[in-house]
């Protein structure tokens, strides 16, 4: 298994799918869901989330990297 | 006749000195090996007063070892030339301040009063001058002007300040140390693993900051942003319109902000009452250096380093106190009302030294205090030349600064109307300045904006022309500026007033930070991921501001320089030691952003003109000729090349040619200024010289 992370070139732990700084992102956007939700009403979906985070200039680059492999796991 | 020499800092300040101290005559500029002197008559004593530039000797390995060889523990002061290519000015000043000094029966450190002063002053009397560092006496002084000089001369210290050398010697040491053995454990792995050169570096107190600067980089890379909402409602007050705010700051629930929209559209409001709080602002306290290089880069956008270079030339020109102080006060004894007086000569501040000198002087001092010197205060001395732009900006900012921490307090109202709609309540805020206070002073500098309120009654019914939802999302961290960051490293107590904005600028300098707003660059999150994976201790904050406070207790006498050097390397030793034995793994984690930094230190920005490939400095492999060629050349047979100068170090200017828009070129020779050239430019001159040739060929000019 390579010790790079799939995103970037940074090194990553090797149990690990990503280097620390897009595990880190990886783990605000699960989190910051939660929060999404509240603020739109129990019908807001994952897939929503992730399409308007994909748009803002607010979202951090390592958000954005990591978005594209977490929404194809939502649509399958 | 008994011959005293003194030793300046700087030239500027070495000519102050003799000004001041001649009692015959004008001082005599005369030269030794070349460097000049100035020789003044004072009664019956002769004084000699050379110059330093800056620190004619430095730390260096003992053993002179090759560049590549750590870890280093063994070291000397030797001087400056000895060490740095290209010295020859301080090689010079060293001979000519030795020849002086064989001449000389007393000795004075006349260098600006702080640790490197004291250093700078110490070092050159002990080595320079055969030892007379343990005869020679100290002026202390926190202003150029030919008064206070006098008076340090004639009251000098009877001995050198050593605390304050030593405390300095150490620091030099211990940067040293750190410096030279970390940066060269990066630069050898790297080079190990990659087989390309980069130099890398860290540092003691560079670390640490670049840590700050990655660590904010992190955040705003892995921020997720949240929603809220805000009413942006406007309401019609005797036909003019005004923008109200609703009690609630922001809605973080979409429903709750749609229910309020839907609760007052349509509807009229109600004026409940207006509420008004006076209060007053105290004048701003004097500048210390970090308050000074924050202002300026606030109001003038310049860098702390820049502003430094700025103050200290307003320094040695007479016309302000020693900028690098931390001290927020103002003693009576700097002459409150001379200051004030001399000032009045310059017409813009006339009429401020007019008012101010009609009442009682005392300043609204800070409680930050610094032994050696006030805070930085106009001398009252009028520029006897034309100050250029970005001098003249300083120095009012610092004049202004200073009178208006004699002003009184500044009184303000804030006003706040609430309008009901529905059972919603909204703001209508304004603020008003009552009395200017010091406010006057500070002039351009201070905010005034002031919002008045329409005339309200309780009871009178207001429209609301418009409510609607605005869609808000919460802001990552800003990103540090140099203003901020240096802000960053006092809080932290990391680092001296007189280094900080030094060490920002090799953050730039190193590739590790870019652009005004500093962005971390993909280098400074790997060394950082490094050093905090292989030895964290070394960007630990904590552990840079236990140093700084043992440096400030060799200042004061409570601890010994030996004891902290030595207590260094023993901290140091195990760390570089097993830096060493992990070469390898600290090698593979920075190939490949080494050969990324090499590729892009070779590309311009600009493509190719012919193919839209990128273009990149490379080297004739038959003439061995360096030019910039088309990195196409392999895919679409592009040979789009351009000349390049074949000497001296190239580097890649982040500047676009005026003419043709290229990405310009600058070439650096020993000893000659730097080339800055478009290399375009240079071609098509080229060739349109050779065609005028063919053109004037012999035939023709028959």
């Amino acid at each position: 298994m390579s010790n790079e992370c799939s995103l970037c070139e940074r090194r990553k732990d090797e149990s690990a799918q990503f280097c620390p700084f897009h595990l880190a992102a990886a783990k605000n956007l699960e989190d910051s869901y939660v929060k999404w939700r509240d603020a739109y009403g129990e019908d807001f979906t994952k897939e929503l989330y992730y399409a308007k985070l994909e748009h803002l200039d607010e979202t951090g680059q390592g958000v954005k990297d990591v978005l594209p492999l977490l929404r194809k796991s939502v649509t399958r | 006749m008994a011959t005293t020499l003194i030793i300046a800092e700087k030239p500027d300040a070495a000519l102050h000195i003799a000004e001041a101290l001649c009692t015959s005559g004008e001082p005599r500029k005369r030269s030794q090996a070349g460097v000049p002197f100035f020789e003044v008559q004072r009664g019956e004593e002769r004084i000699l007063v050379c110059s330093a530039v800056g620190h004619l000797y430095t730390v260096a390995s003992k053993n002179d070892e090759r560049r590549s060889e750590y870890p280093v523990w063994d070291f000397l002061w030797k001087p400056k030339h000895f060490v740095e290519r290209g010295r020859v000015r301080q090689e010079k000043c060293i001979q000519s301040i030795t020849e002086l000094s064989k001449i000389s029966d007393r000795f004075v450190n006349g260098c600006d009063f702080d640790v490197e002063g004291s250093l700078i002053g110490y070092v050159i009397l002990k080595y320079a001058c055969n030892g007379a560092d343990k005869v020679a006496k100290r002026m202390k002084f926190s202003t150029l002007t030919a008064k206070e000089l006098r008076e340090a001369y004639v009251r000098a210290m009877p001995a050198l300040d050593f605390s304050l050398a030593y405390a300095g010697m150490c620091r030099h040491e211990v940067d040293w140390l750190y410096g030279i053995n970390l940066s060269r454990a990066l630069t050898q792995s790297a080079l190990k693993a990659s087989k390309r050169y980069s130099t890398l570096s860290t540092g003691r107190v560079q670390g640490p900051t670049l840590r700050f600067v990655v660590e904010r980089e992190r955040e705003i890379g892995t921020f997720v942003p949240h929603p809220y909402w805000l009413l942006q409602t406007t309401v019609d007050i005797d036909g003019k319109l005004f923008e109200v705010e609703h009690e609630r700051e922001r809605f973080d629930v979409m429903s709750q902000a749609e229910r309020a929209v839907a609760d007052c559209a349509g509807k009229d409001g109600v004026v409940e009452g207006v509420e008004s709080r006076t209060y007053s602002v105290s004048p701003p306290t004097p500048f210390d250096l970090s308050a000074l290089q924050a202002d300026a880069y606030r109001h003038f956008g310049l860098t702390p380093r820049v502003t430094l270079g700025l103050a200290e030339r307003l320094y040695l020109d007479q016309l302000i106190s020693y900028p690098r102080t931390s001290s927020q006060k103002l003693p009576p004894s700097i002459g409150y009302e001379e200051v004030l007086r001399g000032l009045g000569i310059i017409e813009p501040y006339r009429s401020f030294t007019q008012m101010l000198l009609a009442g009682v002087l005392v300043p609204n001092e800070g409680r930050k205090e610094d032994p050696a010197h006030p805070a930085v205060y106009p001398t009252g001395t009028v520029p006897k030349r034309s100050l250029e732009p970005r001098e003249q900006k300083v120095f009012d900012l610092i004049v202004r600064r200073f009178l208006s921490t004699f002003g009184k307090p500044a009184t303000k109202q804030s006003d706040k109307a609430i309008i009901k709609v529905d059972k919603h309540a909204f703001f209508l805020r304004g603020s008003r300045v009552l009395e200017k206070g010091w406010t006057l002073y500070y002039g351009p500098y201070a905010k005034t904006d002031d919002v008045i309120l329409p005339p309200l009654k309780r009871g009178q019914h207001v429209h609301v022309t418009n409510i609607r939802l605005q869609d808000k999302y919460t802001q990552p961290p800003p990103r540090y500026n140099p203003g901020s960051l240096l802000k960053e490293m006092e809080d932290a107590e990391i680092g001296t007033k007189a280094t900080r904005a030094d060490i920002l600028e090799t953050l730039y300098k190193r590739g590790y930070v870019k652009e005004q707003r500093m962005i971390a660059t993909p280098l400074a999150s790997t060394i950082t991921e490094i050093l905090s994976k292989f030895c964290p201790k070394v960007i630990d904050v904590k552990f840079t501001r236990e140093l700084e406070t043992k440096m400030q207790q060799i200042e004061l006498g409570k601890m010994s320089r030996e004891n902290v050097v030595v207590e260094t390397v023993n901290y140091l030793k195990p760390i570089i030691n097993e830096l060493k034995a992990k070469e390898s793994e600290i090698g593979k984690e920075l190939t490949s952003i080494v050969g990324r930094r090499i590729t892009e230190s070779i590309t311009l920005i600009s493509p190719c003109p012919k193919c839209g490939s990128s273009l990149r400095i490379v080297r004739s492999p038959r003439t061995k000729k360096r030019f910039i060629g088309c990195a196409g050349k392999w895919k679409t047979n592009c040979v789009f090349a351009l000349p390049l100068p074949q000497f001296g170090a190239l580097t890649l200017l982040n500047k676009r040619c005026a003419e043709c828009g290229f990405q310009l070129v600058q070439v650096r020779t020993r000893g000659r200024r730097p080339l800055v050239s478009c290399p375009r430019c240079y071609a098509t001159r080229q060739n349109a010289t050779k065609v005028e040739a063919v053109t004037m060929s012999p035939l023709d000019q028959k």
